[in-house]
This record gives structure tokens, C-alpha cells and sequence, in this order.
């Protein structure tokens, strides 16, 4: 019946090609504007693709809705010392202000008037005792007194206190080194006031601006009104930063300006696929066109094959508006795929084609000829793969589900197209544009011999001398690459797949360095002021939580702040009554700075096991790092050898102007009344609480990225258990993206593959034909794997694409080989290889040159997408032409003689 | 028929450990097994953090009933000593950079030793059946697995551990450790374990941060069981004897 309908339509092109070109062209006009329609439905958001049931993504979205604050842009400043950082911050704060049109909300420095009134009833009480017992006074030589109890009892005598407060120690160490530096100054006669300033105000009131540790970075978190959604808003907004920071570095030529956060990095990846696909099409289209008008002999062969091959695409794109109506960050990739799928059909036409005509067939003859020859190959493998894909529409997986159907949409239209519009413009191209020249048709058997590829069957036959022997070794690397395949690990990192040198991936990284917290926050949200404490102290109390923000963290329960209250009024009487001395005895002040070198050197020690490298570089910069602790390299060793030399009558006037000041900043903050949540600063509530009042926002921001092995992270798998799956946040998306892809995806390959097996069974009605082209399948989708696991690759969201494509190359090619082969017997082998096998072999080197070219594509995501590709298509056609045939050798009667030679070999 | 009692008595006790033994009896059989002995030992500790860096600390150590105290042998904290005391209700360091000796807060008891994943709670001689309730959850295959939870009033700084002992030997081949929140925090494994001196002894362990993914690898190098050791080594104001002082007094360690 197909073979019928075979031998049917290519009669039917003969008589009515001109009915058929007009048709198409009116088709490709409607579909052209169809998929015109559909590329401006494309949604770049990974929200997008994420399982609509997740509660995650629906957390996502309600937070979205209901917080103004989630999906902030993060605007880094950084120069060589604090004060131009400072002063940068300031200023860009101020003009990131102005900008209502683009900005919601703006926040560049802390809530500092708040934090004058209530820091110390944000203290704890434990830190409140610690500051009446060794903090209270602020003459120098009790001050550093007070300092080393308070390290000795903190940080040396809890090391495991030091390795969780690493920051705050290390902010800590860098206040003391300016109080060192202020001491050494006015003990050399040189007044630091400004200094003595920062000082106060940073031990009293802590920072004024988000500074990293090391003081050389800053951070202004800005909040959009454009939503994640409005692509066109958010490039115009990406863009508008970045121009804004060319405007400012012209007068703050030291200042360096950056921007991260989902918004840039979502213009940052559109820029570069665009300019990667422009790249790379260009590489794939040139490499493609060289090879069809080699292997065809005919320029005109790569504008027919494209022609058609568009002509499917457009169809394709035009009915998946129509179906679908939008195209998401995964079936965005289905016109490459297509171009890889597509293409096939048209070179195993074409090669038939120009195989008849060099034997002298006319054009008429010839395409029925092709037609007859791999009509039902091609029938048969693009249904199977079809239908592969189809199956996917049954995966509770939207996103795989819609590339399911977008591809198979594809599959059959490509299919089609090359049916019958590409021999449909070959009898044009013969028949009106080449009658003129009427040129002779050369039957010389040189031509005749060309277009066919005799060097496949002779490699196949040196190679499959011993076909038992090759069957052996491919079984030895099978299971050597299955080992390999299984072992392989799903990477959700998302710099694995991003470009390389992507400039908002490379400061977020940069952001975790420097203050050793992610640019991205994990948040939750609850219901109630006591559910948002619960939150706040388990996910503070979790070593991988670097900071966390939320109501809790400005409001303590009313409890704690009755102890508080109470600790503050007796520290308030200890300050009050605390007295500046005139006096500073010398050999104490020595005895102290020496306790404290001594703490240092301690504390070094305990960082450098612990690991604790910003903290080890604060205490070595008093006493030196290991094995550089001599000369100027010991800061504390030369002040005390200087102390001991200069006047302590001018350290009289620090002393005074230290005290004064410390004593007015704390008597300040000794007054705070009883803190409400009305009595927040606006810009936190905005921030924290919902617009209806009624729900808390709880951001954490993490030690690390987490990307590694996403699936099986413990925390983040204790994090989902414990606030009962209401964690939210970009690596959650990619946990529940990862997870589904390799659950789902299972599922969809074996159902695919069923699939595949059910229709070549019921296509050759032969239990061997169908093993062994199913086989060969299997065996080149394990060697793709494993190879690819042997050169150190990781499946990520991108190269998974590449299994749809060959389980579709796979099945192609074994089909064809196997059709033919059905046609001709072993004795026609050769026969098989070198005109087949020559199809099979034009179709694997355009699609390995379409998708190699990726590997010049910045966007890591696609060049590991085409390196598995490359490696695949080529390990496909090494099956078809080496391992299928051998096993033809070995089971030499796979089909009974009633079913070789049925139809002939379509003349 | 006297005789024939014994011999039924005998079958019950037989049976009675090889088939009815209860949670908390395997695991006293388990602590039997790694109680730790008086004995001098060089050992290597090897941290991996979850970014790839790695620091190796060579360790002598001397272990006494309840008390142990390891001294780095080699590199820039050469010199820096350890004691605990009653397994681990009282620390003290001697740092050989400033020469002074301090007791470290009860609370570091569940911090990591020397910035690794062990804590000087996981160190110490503590004998689980004591300080947990067991319960045992299969004995399937070749181990048995056990859920143990602190017992109350008693700080281990874990919600739970579900510890695997081999059938055969009552060795503790691994033990999964649940924080506070009752979520997986770390994962020990007992990796090679050698007769010496009669004396079942784990040559090479790991613990595993499963939420920081650092790893904490210790293998001894060299291990001597002995009758008795000089007090003066496990207090804390012997704690400043230095390497030579070890060596001269203890041969094994050269």
C-alpha cells in the first residue's frame, strides 16, 4: 500500500509539479507570516519552561505579585580605596534615583538614622553584656584591653564561633587596623580626625554603605518597574544602565561600574545568541553549500536543498503558532534542530536524483526513480522520529511536551516539502531555467561512478573482514561507554551553559568572592510575624547561609526586647558614668598592643587550619603572613618598638577626642523605645512585607552557588523539607528544572524509543530488521554519551536536545540502509553502501558541519550542544556503514527471500 | 541431662546473639569495638573544600582513657596542640606561635577540629549507647542499620544518626548525621580498618559535609597500642612540651 503511494506521488510531481510550486509558494507566504507572528511570542524566561504544578515557580509568582522588591538589579562600584568607592556610590545612588521611568526603588546606602536609635536593641543580649563588660570604656589603653577579652572569649576561645562569623570578624579586624592606624598617626603628631570619624562611626553605628570586607567594592541594589517578562522593557532598561555608567566613568575615571541580576543576564544571553547564531550560520552555511555542490556537481543543489529545506522550517513554525501559539527557551533551539533534521531528506533525494540523471535518466524519470528508491525510508524515518516526538506530548512536562510537538510538527513538514516541493524545483530547474542551454548529459562512467561513494563499501568490507571480530569490539566499547554514559553527571549550573566571559555571570561570581554571599537570594515567604521568626532562625543558623533579610531581623520578639531593654539601661549607666582620663601609662598600653599581637597571632593560626583565608590576611596584616613576619611586614612589632620611643602626651588628645565621640555615638543609641513593626523604615516594609499587609518576605543569601550536582544538594533538599516546599529563587527553578528534565526526560526517551521500535517493526514486519536498526541506535546513542563523558562533558539543559536529533539521525540511517538492503540482498551490500551508504554519508558530514560549527559559539550551552552532536552524527554513520553491516554479514537472511527484491531497485 | 541443659543453654546464647540481639546490644558491641585505647599515633588529615582546595596537616597523637591530645607535626602551625578532657567537655590549645595555652568554651565541643568537619565531639571516646536511645531499623543484608537519638539532656549536637555495623565483626562502617532541623548534615565513613596488636583499629576515615560538600579525610599512618602513658602529656600545662620533647620521651614518633 506505501510502496503504491510511493510510486503514486512521485507520477503525480511529474505531471503537476508547476500546481505544486505555486501551491508552496502561497503556503510558504501564509507560514512566513505565521512564524512572523510566532517569534514575537518568544519567552525568554526560565519560568517559562519550569512545570507549572512546581510549588516553587508558583511561590515564585506570588512573590512576584505580591513584593515589589523580588528580581532586583544589582549595580556593583568598585575602585582602589574606600573613599572613591564611598563617593561613587554616593553619586551613582543619587542618579539612579532620578530615574523613576525605569526604577522602582533604589537602595545604595543603609538605614543609618534607624540603626542611630535602635542597633542596640537589634543586638543580642549575649553581645549586649560583652559590650557592658569590656566595651565600655573607651580610654585607649581599656579599650584595647576591652578588645582582647572580647577576642579571647569570642574568637580564640571559640574557633567554631570564628569559622561562622568570618565576616563580621574580618570587618571587625579591618575597624581595629584603623584604630591602630589613628593611634600610630596622632602618636606621631599628625591630627586624623577624618579618620578618627570613619572609626567612631564604624564601631558605633557599623557601615553607612554596602562595602565588601576588603572595602574596594560596594553594592546598590536597584529595584525595576519593568517586569522579567516585557523583553523589549528590560533590554531598553539593561541598556539604560549601561549607558548611564559610560556617562559617569568620563569624571570618575578610577571608578569601575558593573551590573547583574536575572534582568542583565537575560539581555547579556540575547546578545550573544544573536551574535553566536549569526556566527556560526554563516560557518554552517558556507561549509554545507561547498559540500552539496562538490558532492552533487551542480551549483544549483545547496539553493534547492535550502530552499526546501526553509520551505519545511516555516511551515513547521507557522503551524506551531497556530498549535502552540509561542516558542519558550527550549523550542526557541527548534529551527537549528530543524536544520539539522531537515536538510536529510533533501540530500538523500538529491542524491538518488543526480545518481539517476549521471546514469542518463531523464529529470522525469529520475525523480520518480529517486522517489521509488528512498520514498519509503524517508516515509518511514521521519513518521518513526515523528513519532518519537510526539510521544513527549504525554509527559506532565510543558516544556518537553511543546519541543515534542514542535519537533515532530517539523520532522513531517521537512519531510514533506522534500517530497514534493524539492523534486517539484528540480523538474523546474530542468524543464524552464536549464532548457536554454540544453546542455549535453554526460553518461561517461567516471560521472556515473562519482555519485556513488565506492570507498564506504570498501572500508566496510576491509573493516567487516571478520564481522564476528567487529561485532566483539564494538560490544567492548559499548559496555566501556555505557559505563562511562551512566556515570554521567546533569550539571544545572547555569555558567555551564552561559557564555564564556558574559560579563553579569562573571561579577556575580565576582559579588561571592569579594563578600562571600550570592548576588541571587533564596526566599520563602510566611503568614505570620512568629513563621517568619522560625524561618529567619533556621535559615540564619545555617552554615551555608551567608545573610539573611527579613522582618525578624529588624524586629525582635517583645521578650527579647525586655532583656534587651534592660541590659541597654545598665549599660547606659556604665557609659554615663565613664570619665576620660588624662593620663595614658605607656608600658600598659605596650602590654596591651602585645596581648593583642598575641590574639593575632592566634587567631592566624586558627584561620590558616581552619581555612579561613580573608580572615588569615586581616590578622597577618598586623603581625605579618607566615614566614614574612620580619621588618616592616610586622605592623604591630614597629608601632610598639615606635610607642615606646615617641611622647604618650599626644596620644592624650586621642584619647580625648575617641572618648568624647565614642561616649555621645552610644548615648545616642541608648535611647530607643520599644520597636514596632510602624516604627521600620518605609523602604525595609516595602521591601519585606506584602502590599496587602499580610505576608513576609524572607530573603537568604548563600555561602556558594550550589550548582554543583543540583539534584542530589543536600541543603537545598533539607531547605524544600523544611520550610515545606515555599523556598523559592533562581537555583530552586533550576533544582526543579533539573530534577523534572531527569525524571520526565527518562520517561520521554524510553517511550520514545517504544515508539521507534513498534513502527520499524510494523514497517518491515521482520523481528531482526527491526532489532538490528534499533540496535544500531542504541549502540551510537551509548558511544555519543560515553565519549562524551570521557572528554569530561556534562549533560545540561542544552546538549540534552541533541538526543531527540540522534534518535532521529540514528533511526534515519540505520532505516535507509535497511530499506535498501531489503531491496538488494547481501549480495547487493555494495550496492547499498556506496549509493545509500554515499546519502547517508552527505547527510551525517552536513549535519556534523551545521551543528560542528557550534563549537565556535561563545554560549557554552550550544557549543557543548554541537560537540555532542558532531560526535554523535559522525558515530552514527560509522554504525550504519560498519556495525549494521556486519551484522548483515553474520545474519546474512535477515529478510526471506519473499521479502528482497520486492519492487526491485527502483529504476 | 545435666549435660543436655548445657547444651540447650549454649544454643540459646548462641542464637540469642547471632539472631535476637537487640538495637541498643549491637551497639554496645560497637562501641566495645572502636573504644579508644591507650596509644601513640601518627596521622594525616587531609580537607577538601567543596571549591577544590585542599589543606594536609600532618598529626602526632596520644590518647589516654578519656583524654587525647594531637599535635601538628609539620608546616606554619607546627607546634599547635590539642587536648580534650573527658571526652571533650573541656579543650585546651596551645598555640607554639605566642606560647600561651587556652581553654577553649564548652560550646566549641561541636565545632570542627582544626577547621575540619570533625568535631571534637565526633573525636572523642563518646560511647553512643551511653548518650543515645537506639532503635533498629533493619538487619538486612549485611549490616545492621540503627537510628540513634540523644538521650535527654544530653548535647551531641545532632538530631539523630543512622549508624550501619557490620553483622560479623560489630564494626561501625558508616554513620549519617541529622542537625538540629532533622535534616542530612554529614556522612561518616569508615573506610579501611586493620588488626594491630589484636586490636580492631579504622586505619583510614571520612567525613563528608553534605551541605558544604567539604570532606575531612584522615588515615594513620602508624599506630602503637601500649599499657600506659606519662600524665604529664594530658594536662594542659603539658601541652607546651615540644616535638623534640615527644620524641625524646616517646621513640615512636621519630
Amino acid at each position: 500500500m506505501l510502496d503504491k503511494i510511493i510510486k503514486w506521488t512521485g507520477q503525480f510531481i511529474v505531471r503537476r509539479w508547476k500546481t505544486i510550486l505555486v501551491s508552496s509558494l502561497i503556503l510558504i507566504i501564509l507560514s512566513g507570516c505565521l512564524a512572523g507572528l510566532l517569534f514575537q511570542e518568544i519567552k525568554f524566561s526560565w519560568t517559562d519552561i519550569v512545570p507549572k504544578g512546581s510549588r516553587t515557580i508558583k511561590e515564585y509568582m506570588g512573590i512576584l505579585k505580591d513584593f515589589k522588591s523580588a528580581n532586583a538589579i544589582i549595580i556593583t562600584v568598585k575602585a582602589g580605596n574606600r573613599l572613591s568607592v564611598e563617593k561613587a556610590v554616593k553619586f551613582a545612588g543619587m542618579e539612579l534615583k532620578k530615574e523613576k521611568k525605569f526604577f522602582r526603588n533604589v537602595m545604595y546606602k543603609n538605614e543609618t538614622r534607624f540603626m542611630k536609635k535602635y542597633r542596640m536593641l537589634l543586638t543580642k543580649s549575649k553581645d549586649l553584656r560583652n559590650i557592658k563588660k569590656n566595651m565600655s570604656d573607651f580610654n585607649i589603653v581599656p579599650f584595647i584591653r576591652g578588645v582582647n577579652n572580647n577576642l579571647e572569649e569570642e574568637y580564640v576561645g571559640n574557633s567554631g564561633n570564628m569559622k561562622k562569623k568570618e565576616k563580621e570578624a574580618s570587618m571587625f579586624m579591618a575597624s581595629l587596623y584603623d584604630f591602630f592606624t589613628v593611634l600610630d598617626n596622632y602618636s606621631k603628631g599628625i591630627k586624623d580626625r577624618k579618620n578618627l570619624t570613619y572609626l567612631i562611626k564604624q564601631l558605633t553605628i557599623g557601615q553607612e554603605f554596602f562595602l565588601s570586607p576588603d572595602r574596594k567594592m560596594a553594592l546598590i541594589t536597584v529595584y525595576p518597574n519593568v517586569s522579567m517578562d516585557d523583553i523589549d522593557g528590560t533590554v531598553k532598561m539593561v541598556n539604560h544602565i549601561d549607558k548611564l555608567f559610560f556617562k559617569w566613568k568620563k569624571f570618575m575615571p578610577g571608578v569601575e561600574f558593573g551590573q547583574t541580576g536575572m534582568h542583565t543576564i537575560t539581555r547579556d544571553e540575547m546578545k550573544t545568541v544573536s551574535e553566536d547564531s549569526g556566527i556560526v550560520t554563516f560557518i554552517a552555511f558556507i561549509l554545507i553549500i561547498l559540500l552539496l555542490i562538490y558532492a552533487f556537481k551542480m551549483k544549483s543543489a545547496p539553493v534547492l536543498g535550502m530552499l526546501t529545506l526553509l520551505a519545511g522550517i516555516l511551515t513547521a513554525l507557522g503551524l506551531t503558532y497556530v498549535f502552540i501559539g509561542s516558542l519558550n527557551l527550549m523550542t526557541a533551539m527548534v529551527a537549528a534542530i530543524l536544520m539539522g533534521l531537515g536538510i536529510d531528506y533533501s540530500v538523500h533525494i538529491l542524491a538518488q536524483y543526480t545518481e539517476k540523471r549521471s546514469l542518463g535518466a531523464s529529470p522525469e524519470d529520475s525523480v520518480i526513480g529517486a522517489i521509488n528508491n528512498c520514498g519509503r525510508g524517508l516515509f518511514i524515518g521521519a513518521v518513526t522520529t515523528a513519532a518519537a516526538f510526539l510521544i513527549l506530548v504525554f509527559i506532565p512536562f510543558d516544556a518537553m511536551a511543546e519541543l515534542g510537538a514542535v519537533i515532530a510538527l517539523g520532522v513531517l513538514s521537512c519531510m514533506t516539502a522534500s517530497f514534493l516541493l524539492l523534486p517539484a524545483l528540480l523538474l523546474f530547474k530542468e524543464n524552464v531555467l536549464t532548457r536554454k542551454k540544453k546542455k549535453s548529459l554526460n553518461k561517461s562512467d567516471s560521472v556515473s561512478r562519482r555519485m556513488k561513494y565506492h570507498f564506504i563499501a570498501d572500508t566496510e568490507k576491509k573493516v567487516n573482514r571478520f564481522p564476528i571480530l567487529t561485532l566483539g569490539i564494538v560490544l567492548i566499547f559499548t559496555s566501556f561507554f555505557l559505563v562511562k554514559a551512566l556515570d554521567m553527571e546533569f550539571s544545572g549550573d547555569l555558567k555551564e551553559i552561559e557564555a564564556k566571559g558574559l560579563k553579569s555571570i562573571e561579577l556575580g561570581d565576582e559579588i561571592l568572592k569579594r563578600f562571600d554571599m550570592t548576588a541571587d537570594s533564596v526566599m520563602v515567604t510566611s503568614d505570620s510575624l512568629k513563621e517568619d521568626r522560625s524561618y529567619y532562625k533556621m535559615l540564619d543558623s545555617n552554615p551555608m547561609v551567608s545573610f539573611v533579610e527579613s522582618i525578624s531581623s529588624y524586629l525582635p520578639t517583645k521578650d527579647q526586647q525586655n532583656k534587651r531593654l534592660k541590659i541597654i539601661k545598665e549599660l547606659k549607666k556604665v557609659i554615663t558614668s565613664f570619665k576620660t582620663l588624662d593620663s595614658i601609662n605607656r608600658s600598659m598600653l605596650i602590654k596591651e598592643i602585645n596581648r593583642f599581637r598575641m590574639n593575632m597571632l592566634e587567631m592566624r593560626d586558627l584561620a590558616y587550619t581552619s581555612g579561613l583565608t580573608r580572615l588569615y590576611k586581616r590578622c597577618s596584616k598586623f603581625i605579618g603572613e607566615f614566614g614574612k613576619a620580619k621588618g616592616k611586614n610586622n605592623y604591630l612589632k614597629n608601632l610598639m618598638s615606635n610607642l615606646g620611643k615617641r611622647r604618650p602626651g599626644r596620644l592624650l588628645e586621642l584619647q580625648k577626642a575617641f572618648s568624647i565621640d565614642m561616649k555621645k555615638n552610644m548615648r545616642q543609641m541608648m535611647e530607643p523605645d520599644r520597636l514596632t513593626i510602624n516604627k521600620l523604615p518605609a523602604a525595609v516594609k516595602k521591601r519585606l512585607i506584602s502590599d496587602d499587609g499580610k505576608r513576609y518576605l524572607i530573603s537568604a543569601y548563600l555561602m556558594k552557588n550550589n550548582w554543583e550536582n543540583i539534584s542530589e544538594n543536600v541543603f537545598l533538599n533539607n531547605l524544600g523539607k523544611t520550610t515545606k516546599g515555599r523556598a523559592t529563587g533562581t537555583i530552586l527553578f533550576m533544582k526543579v528544572l533539573v530534577d523534572t528534565s531527569i525524571r520526565e526526560g527518562r520517561k520521554a526517551v524510553i517511550l520514545a524509543l517504544i515508539a521507534i521500535f513498534i513502527l520499524i517493526m510494523l514497517d518491515f514486519k521482520n523481528l531482526r530488521a527491526g532489532v538490528f536498526s534499533f540496535l544500531n541506535l542504541a549502540v551510537s546513542a551509548v558511544w555519543m554519551v560515553g565519549i562524551m563523558a570521557l572528554i569530561g562533558e556534562k549533560l545540561n539543559f542544552m546538549n540534552v536536545l541533541a538526543f531527540p536529533i540522534i534518535i532521529g539521525i540514528g533511526i534515519d540511517d540505520s532505516v535507509h540502509i535497511m530499506h535498501r538492503y531489503k531491496r538488494l540482498g547481501i549480495d547487493g551490500l555494495t550496492e547499498v553502501l556506496s549509493s545509500t551508504g554515499r546519502a547517508v554519508f552527505l547527510t551525517s558530514v552536513t549535519t556534523m558541519f551545521g551543528f560542528g560549527s557550534l563549537y565556535f559559539a561563545k554560549y557554552e550551552g550550544l557549543r557543548s550542544f554541537g560537540v555532542f552532536l558532531f560526535v554523535g552524527v559522525a558515530i552514527a554513520f560509522f554504525m550504519s556503514v560498519i556495525f549494521l553491516p556486519a551484522l548483515m554479514r553474520v545474519f546474512p537472511d535477515i529478510f526471506n527471500k519473499k521479502q528482497i527484491n520486492k519492487g526491485g531497485d527502483g529504476q | 541431662m545435666k549435660r543436655s541443659l548445657n547444651v540447650i543453654l549454649l544454643f540459646i546464647i548462641t542464637a540469642g546473639y547471632s539472631f535476637g540481639l537487640s538495637a541498643i546490644q549491637i551497639m554496645r558491641k560497637a562501641d566495645e569495638v572502636f573504644t579508644q585505647k591507650t596509644s601513640l599515633s601518627v596521622s594525616r588529615m587531609i580537607i577538601t573544600t567543596s571549591g577544590g582546595g585542599k589543606r594536609a596537616f600532618l598529626q602526632w597523637g596520644m590518647s589516654l582513657g578519656s583524654r587525647s591530645v594531637n599535635k601538628f607535626a609539620s608546616g606554619f602551625v607546627k607546634g599547635l596542640t590539642m587536648l580534650s578532657v573527658n571526652d571533650g567537655d573541656e579543650i585546651w590549645v596551645y598555640f607554639a606561635s605566642s606560647g600561651r595555652t587556652r581553654r577553649l568554651a564548652s560550646s566549641a565541643r561541636n565545632s570542627g577540629v582544626a577547621g575540619s568537619d570533625f568535631s571534637y565531639n565526633d573525636m572523642s571516646n563518646t560511647k553512643y549507647s551511653k548518650s543515645y536511645k537506639c532503635r533498629l531499623l533493619s538487619s538486612s543484608g549485611s549490616d545492621y542499620s540503627l537510628e540513634l537519638k540523644p538521650k535527654k539532656n544530653t548535647d551531641t549536637g545532632y538530631s539523630k544518626l543512622i549508624v550501619n555495623v557490620d553483622k560479623k565483626s560489630f564494626i561501625t562502617k558508616k554513620i549519617l548525621y541529622y542537625n538540629q532541623d532533622g535534616g542530612e548534615f554529614k556522612r561518616l565513613l569508615i573506610k579501611k580498618v586493620k588488626i594491630i596488636s589484636g586490636i580492631i583499629t579504622p586505619m583510614e576515615f571520612e567525613m563528608k559535609n553534605l551541605i558544604t560538600g567539604n570532606v575531612t579525610e584522615v588515615e594513620i599512618i602508624k599506630i602503637k597500642y601500649l599499657n600506659r602513658l606519662r600524665r604529664i602529656f594530658f594536662s594542659s600545662g603539658g601541652l607546651s612540651r615540644t616535638l623534640e620533647t615527644w620524641k625524646a620521651v616517646y621513640p615512636f614518633f621519630k
